[in-house]
């Protein structure tokens, strides 16, 4: 294997010392007498200078790898937010009961989310976006709004415009209805309390992913970024009656009909269908039927599609959510269809041939 | 990249009287056509992974992915390149680590000490990563290796950029055991690169020259 520079198996002081460079150069804060030290190292003969070449060429390979990606996206360990409430109350007669838990909870991060609403210092921070805790509550984003919410458990929505989800969270279970439009959601684990979102006539069950649902004209996206959800008919607000016809991975988009049933399950382009995410709306054959549903939500003027058999017309495009009228002036070139502007509405029709 | 190819002709055009491509732009045209759906399908992503990593800036993740996709259209070409996805999210990352001003500095300094300035490590492009394939692997293998914990000090550290103390104000380690485990895990990537069949890779890396000047 090696040529000379350092015998196999060998992993002498000169390498070792290069490693430590490399750390204190990469993820310290080398004093100008540390960079003294490391000249006069580095200079004392040509083993350290191979070594440190060496060190270092391995520390930016690492970013060439193609795995990097799923590296960075990799879940972290947290450490609870410590407030200065949450100091005092250290110091207090119960900081010894506190500081156990806080033992447990830097051992097991896992069950970190399940406790952390009860967390003072949480709600100190966050008392203004945060929910009571049984309660049905809805939230709505007008049009062209792009609403952010953060439930009590941690989970966060993100609301496209004109969406509007309901939420109702009990004891055993976290229930959302996506009432129109699309949403993401950032689920936070709970492992005895699954959280389900309804859409239309289907039921999406998740107890910690990040996943995209569209209710659209004419069916029901599902997009999984994270995790794994689990699918079923909407049977009405039992878990139990959650009767899984399909589960799926990361990375899989799912539609369904109005009346839940599966219609197809594909690898999921997440950066069309979760675009809007960015104030991107992007299709890729998508009918126009769809995308005049989604402009809509994001334009004051009405756009209907005149004449029906236009509906099923496939558009590939993307265009930001505020130049909507920019792509509608220029489907005319696209597609055998023509605009009309009349005071209430913008009409798209047939191009009469 | 077959599998977009695929997809994208899978979608149905409507497409009336449009004029035929000359054979000379095709190429061309495939190239910007390509790198145009790596930038739709990837764009929120790559975002998205740029927050977690740096933040909303500045520089902003839109502008960091921007340049990245910049990036891809300044190369000649993009063939040769096994995974263009991943390779976007290298640049990104890579010029994301360039943003801080400690990272910056330090790359600088090191180059400078090895009498090799110009010659940036720093600098990413498809040769330098078809010649360092096999360490490459070697660390990707070695990384499968690492305990939970000294893996995640090394993407702490490699790829977001932080410092002993950062790693220790997130996670509630020590900087003394993040510090120790850092090197343990370097002494394992270490052993696992020198213990593969290539050449080491300082003389890989020493053997390469610029590319895209």
């Amino acid at each position: 294997m090696t040529q000379g520079h350092t015998p196999p198996g060998k992993d002498d002081e000169a390498s070792e010392a290069a490693r430590a460079w490399i750390t204190i150069f990469y993820s310290g804060e080398p004093s100008d007498d540390d960079r003294a030290r490391f000249v006069k190292w580095l200079n004392a003969n040509p083993e350290n200078k191979e070594a440190f070449a060496r060190a270092n060429a391995l520390w930016s390979n690492l970013g060439l790898s193609n795995l990097v990606a799923e590296w960075v996206n990799e879940p972290v360990t947290t450490r609870p937010v410590v407030s200065s409430r949450f100091n005092e109350m250290w110091r207090g007669p119960i900081g010894a009961i506190a500081a156990v838990a806080a033992l447990v909870l830097l051992a097991t991060p896992f069950f970190w989310p399940m406790i952390q609403p009860h967390q003072p210092e949480r709600s100190m921070a966050d008392v203004g976006k945060i929910l009571p805790s049984v309660e049905s509550q809805s939230y709505m984003s007008g049009i062209g709004e792009l609403k952010t919410v953060t439930l009590n458990d941690g989970t966060r929505i993100f609301l496209a415009a004109s969406s509007a989800v309901e939420i109702v969270y009990s004891a055993s279970v976290r229930r959302i209805k996506l009432l129109r439009g699309s949403a993401f959601f950032e689920v936070a684990h709970e492992k005895d309390r699954p959280l389900l979102v309804d859409a239309g006539a289907s039921e999406v069950m998740v107890l910690g992913t990040t996943f995209g649902v569209r209710v659209g004209p004419n069916d029901i996206q599902v997009t999984v970024s994270s995790g794994r959800v689990s699918i079923a008919k909407d049977r009405g607000d039992k878990v139990d009656s959650h009767q899984t016809i399909v589960t799926i991975d990361a990375g899989k988009h799912v539609v369904a009909d109005l009346q839940g049933e599966i219609l197809s399950v594909s690898e999921a382009d997440f950066e069309v269908t979760l675009a809007w995410l960015q104030g991107q709306l992007t299709y890729d054959g998508a009918t126009l039927a769809d995308v005049v549903a989604d402009i809509n939500r994001y334009r004051a003027k009405r756009l209907e599609i005149a004449d029906p058999a236009l509906s099923q017309l496939k558009v590939t495009a993307s265009f930001r959510v505020d130049q909507a009228d920019r792509f509608l002036a220029s489907l005319p070139s696209a597609y055998p269809v023509s605009i009309r502007e009349l005071p209430n509405q913008t009409r798209i029709e047939a191009q009469p041939r | 990249m077959t599998e977009q190819a695929k997809d994208s002709d899978r979608v149905v055009r409507v497409d009336f009287n449009k004029p035929a491509v000359s054979a000379q732009n095709a190429a061309e045209r495939e190239q910007e056509r390509f790198v145009e759906m790596l930038y739709r399908n990837n764009f929120a992503d790559l975002c998205r992974t740029l927050r977690r990593l740096y933040g909303s800036g500045p520089p902003e993740p839109e502008d960091l992915a921007q340049q990245a996709f910049e990036k891809m259209h300044s190369l000649k070409s993009v063939e040769h390149i096994e995974n263009p996805r991943a390779f976007l999210f290298t640049v990104a990352i890579n010029l994301g680590l360039q943003s801080i001003r400690r990272i910056k500095r330090a790359r600088a300094y090191i180059a400078e000490q090895l009498h090799r300035p110009g010659i940036g490590l720093e600098e990413i492009d498809p040769s330098r990563l078809y010649q360092g394939r096999e360490q490459i692997r070697a660390l990707e293998g070695a990384m499968a290796t690492l305990s939970q914990k000294q893996r995640e000090i090394v993407i702490r550290s490699r790829f977001h950029g932080h410092t002993y103390a950062e790693i220790a104000r997130t996670t509630g380690w020590s900087e003394a055991d993040i510090s120790r485990q850092l090197k343990a895990a370097l002494k394992i990537l270490m052993a696992a690169v020198q213990g593969d069949q290539g050449q080491p890779v300082a003389e890989n890396i020493r053997g390469e020259k610029e590319v895209g000047e």
